[in-house]
């Protein structure tokens, strides 16, 4: 079997109400989505900016529009953290508590009488990324001539301590049972599953009351394993089927659950991607929580409102497993979905790798990772180990009982195979 | 930027574990090899803490070594150089091979063992993670060479066993028996199964207790500790083949077990062949891996003179990781890879028990379904009444030697389907005019097993009443 169990830690936050922080000083908003930096400003310093405005857009395929998430005055453009750890250019925004809020003309009383055309406009409008992480622009899984066969929801969130989508699951259950059933007449989608880990019983119990009245959308569990919500994993665990590069593919779009919730707030009241839910969690926080931020804000800011235990800390931006280790400096962008503050250990020993074979066990990828670290000079050899396969996942690297970072040298094999081509 | 939580299980636990599944077996060896024998009153008192010395002394060796690398090549020093040799895992090829060699073996040549071990096993190829073949069977396989006597087949008994058993390990025994093999001539000369589980059978110092083994083997899997698939699919093939064999010859369940429990297959297959550095690192290569053992340790049980099998088995694996990592990390992307593989090991296995079972159906000189019924001697002439078993029934003879001639060859009973052929062949007849080669005399084609079942009748009479000549005479 694919996939490894991990310890989730979901308990610390899962059952927790939402609680928010809506009123940075500042705002510093990353004009950077994914790896498109290529940003044209549409403001300058000075100007004042209306809540919900496009500041910016992103050029090229992954066109996306920067959205101011407060009103008040421009006053400058600084670097600051992004989630991966680098730097990033950020217009700043000084709040005028005002919340005055750019009108968006065109809505539709009933989010189902969109045209798929106007659906489309409306996803670019709004910004709306993936927004478990993968921060791919979501009008684009759309727009396709391919038939969409089927849509699937991800609420898996296989990493540990993250339980945003479980919140926005529960607490907004209608609402994005209502999207996907919109979704799927816009798009004229066959049917729709929505996923969610066995292990989640009372989420299961609660969606089963509200679900019967949408026949064509299919609940599904899968199994408690990591990287479970991987799309590749999860698409051949929830219809069996696979793909080469991309899942429109096979007529398949992913979704997740944030992002449905976005398009949902975007189909019914104009809202564009202004805030979002994080989890803020880890054995250093004494209450970790789930918040409601506004984009840009920082975590220096939101961090005043936390009580920390006694200790060192790493802040960790996105789960224990994918995430980097960040500063205080870290901006909330759409797709972050996750803060983590875990207690800095003493380094560990890396010791001589003993070929126990574990990390080859549990590649989701199924690569074998010591093979690929033999073989790092050794080009022909890495595409034969396919390494150019690799997702990051980091199951090699936690599982290593020497403690080698086995995903350092994945990773490079990767990009140098990526890189021959 | 490595992943910021991490598996609970390190190379410090894998360690621990392993010595704590090692400290019960380390313990029967000392009560087998030292405290049975004191108690009946063969050994001194102090002789007791012989096995323990002989276990570790050959592991202070290996780890002492490993120190000396550490210091000279690696130039570490203080805390920085013990840490090195303790996860260089430095302290087991010296623990197993003490494990597996006789108790009898001379500790000036344990050491010379040992040595070879850490320095030809590992630290010839630079240190640990480099070296091909397993340390302690590098070890194992100098101390054959220049030891021969280690061969010997008593060599492997303590002075308890010498006394009680004689003879040799079950094994040997085995082969020695060639085609008279049964319960009583295998199993009983060593007590019955129950012994050959709890391991008070001859055999090395650590790697009889079967029990013990099973139990560990249990805990290591359990904890994740070993490579389990690769001694579920070694032992596997070794029993579902000897299974194969035994039904072949006739033996009961009796006969794989005894091959399963003895020979050291599996504290060799628990502890040895499941050496991380020197096997599969991905699960297809293990599972080849250990069918191709298997099949090794099968094969030169029946066919070579090396009883046991298993360490040459292990140090081919070890010989092979590298090929069974490429077809293994190749089955991994697809099932199908895995076709031509595995009907090349089905392939061997089929030709493995047609070699091992042969020898059994050509010899015809002695036979285990050979039964005498009556025996009379009148003056100079001894009637016998024997059976045999032919094709589909038992034939039953009566046979009159007189003066060392055969006066006499008359089938009192049979139901054979192909009697006739044997008849128009004027098989018995011929059989009688080359009575003193009959080796030369060749089966009737077409009834081959009948009339094989007669020659042997007349081969086993005949060599009876040679032994009996005097008293006719
Ligand atoms: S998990 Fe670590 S020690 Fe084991 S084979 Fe992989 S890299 Fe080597
Ligand atoms: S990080 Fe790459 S190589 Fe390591 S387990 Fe994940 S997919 Fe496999």
């Amino acid at each position: 079997m694919v996939g490894y169990k991990l310890n989730g830690y979901k308990n610390l936050t899962k059952d927790k109400s939402v609680v928010s922080y809506l009123t940075p000083d500042k705002v510093y908003i990353p004009l950077k989505n994914g790896s498109n930096e290529d940003s044209t400003e549409l403001v300058s310093k000075g100007n004042h900016v209306f809540k919900n405005m496009h500041i910016a857009h992103l050029k090229g395929p992954l066109k996306i529009n920067i959205i101011s998430s407060i009103s008040g005055k421009v006053i400058g453009i600084e670097e600051k953290t992004f989630f991966n750890g680098q730097k990033v250019k950020c217009l700043v925004i000084e709040n005028d508590y005002k919340e005055d809020i750019e009108n968006n003309a065109s809505l539709k009383k009933n989010i189902t009488s969109y045209s798929k055309e106007e659906f489309l406009d409306c996803l670019l409008d709004a910004g709306i990324v993936g927004m478990g992480g993968a921060s791919f622009p979501t009008y684009i899984k759309y727009s396709t001539d391919k038939k969409i066969k089927t849509l699937i929801i991800n609420a898996v969130e296989c990493e540990p301590y993250i339980t945003t989508d479980y919140r926005m699951l529960f607490d907004y259950t209608e609402e994005i049972l209502e999207t996907i059933d919109a979704i799927m007449k816009i798009n004229k989608i066959d049917n729709a599953i929505l996923a969610i880990k066995k292990t989640h019983k009372s989420l299961i119990n609660h969606i089963n009351n509200y679900i019967g009245s949408y026949d064509h959308i299919i609940l599904k569990t899968v199994p408690n394993l990591y990287p479970m919500g991987w799309e590749r994993l999860l698409i051949e665990k929830t219809i069996g089927v696979e793909y080469d590069k991309l899942p429109i593919e096979q007529g398949i779009v992913v979704n997740n659950v944030s992002t449905i919730y976005a398009i949902y707030e975007a189909l019914k009241y104009g809202k564009r991607v202004t805030e979002r839910i994080i989890t803020f969690s880890g054995d250093m926080l004494v209450e970790p929580v789930n918040m409601l931020v506004k984009t840009g804000t920082l975590l220096k800011d939101i961090m005043k409102e936390f009580k920390f235990k006694k200790g060192n800390f790493n802040i960790i931006a996105g789960g224990p497993m994918m995430g980097s280790i960040v500063d205080d400096d870290l901006v909330i962008s759409p797709s972050l979905n996750c803060v983590l503050f875990l207690e800095k250990k003493c380094d560990v020993e890396v010791t001589e790798c003993i070929r126990c074979g574990k990390c080859a066990k549990v590649c989701p990828a199924r690569l074998s990772p010591v093979l690929i670290k033999d073989y790092l000079k050794d080009i022909t050899m890495l595409k034969k180990l396919k390494a150019d396969n690799c997702i990051s996942c980091g199951l090699c690297s936690y599982i290593c009982p020497s403690n080698i970072d086995v995903r350092s040298y994945t990773e490079k094999a990767r990009d140098i195979v990526r890189k021959a081509g | 930027m490595s992943t910021l939580i991490k598996d609970k299980n390190s190379t410090d636990k894998i360690m621990t574990r392993l010595l704590i599944a090692l400290t019960s077996i380390i313990l029967f060896a000392v009560y087998k090899n030292g405290i049975i024998p004191y108690i009946n009153n063969k050994i001194e008192f102090v002789d007791i803490f012989y096995p323990l010395l002989f276990i570790l002394l050959p592991a202070l060796i290996t780890f002492s070594s490993e120190l000396v690398f550490g210091l000279l090549v690696k130039k570490k020093r203080g805390k920085e150089l013990f840490e090195f040799a303790k996860n260089s895992y430095a302290f087991f090829p010296g623990l197993f091979l003490g494990l597996i060699c006789p108790i009898t073996l001379p500790i000036s040549i344990l050491i010379i063992g040992a040595l070879a071990a850490s320095i030809l096993g590992k630290l010839v190829y630079g240190g640990f993670g480099q070296n091909i073949f397993n340390p302690a069977l590098i070890g194992y396989v100098v101390i054959v060479f220049s030891y021969s006597l280690f061969f010997s087949s008593n060599a492997y008994l303590n002075k308890y066993e010498v006394d009680t058993i004689g003879g040799s390990t079950p094994l040997t025994t085995i082969k020695s028996l060639d085609s008279s093999i049964s319960y009583n001539t295998i199993v009983e000369p060593y007590g019955n199964l129950g012994d050959f589980f709890l391991g008070f059978i001859p055999g090395s110092v650590g790697e009889v207790s079967s029990v013990l083994c099973i139990i560990a083997f249990i805990y290591l899997a359990l904890t994740k500790t070993i490579k389990w698939q690769i001694p579920v699919f070694y032992i596997g093939t070794v029993f579902v083949l000897t299974i194969i064999i035994g039904i072949i010859l006739g033996q009961g369940i009796y006969y794989p077990l005894v091959y399963l429990l003895s020979g050291g297959l599996l504290f060799g297959a628990i502890f040895m062949a499941t050496d991380p550095v020197t096997s599969p690192v991905t699960k297809p290569g293990m599972v080849l891996g250990a069918i191709i053992m298997g099949i090794l340790t099968v094969f030169l049980r029946y066919n070579s003179s090396f009883p046991e099998g298993v360490a040459t088995s292990i140090l081919v694996m070890n010989l092979l990781t590298f090929i069974l990592d490429r077809i293994g990390f190749n089955i991994k992307f697809s099932l199908k890879k895995c076709i031509i593989p595995v009907l090349i090991l089905i392939c061997i296995m089929v030709s493995v028990v047609v070699v091992s079972t042969d020898k059994f159906n050509n010899d015809n000189t002695v036979d285990s379904k050979f039964k005498l019924i009556s025996k009379k001697i009148e003056n100079n002439k001894v009637i016998y009444e024997a059976s045999e078993k032919g094709y589909s029934s038992n034939i039953k003879a009566i046979i009159e030697i007189e003066n060392g001639k055969i006066t006499k060859f008359e089938i009192k009973e049979h139901n054979e389907s192909f009697y006739s052929m044997v008849e128009k062949e004027n098989y018995i007849t011929k059989l009688i005019n080359n009575a003193s080669n009959l080796d030369e005399v060749d089966t009737v084609s077409g009834a081959t097993f009948t009339s094989g079942a007669l020659k042997k009748l007349l081969i086993n009479v005949i060599s009876d009443y040679e032994k009996e000549g005097d008293v006719v005479r």
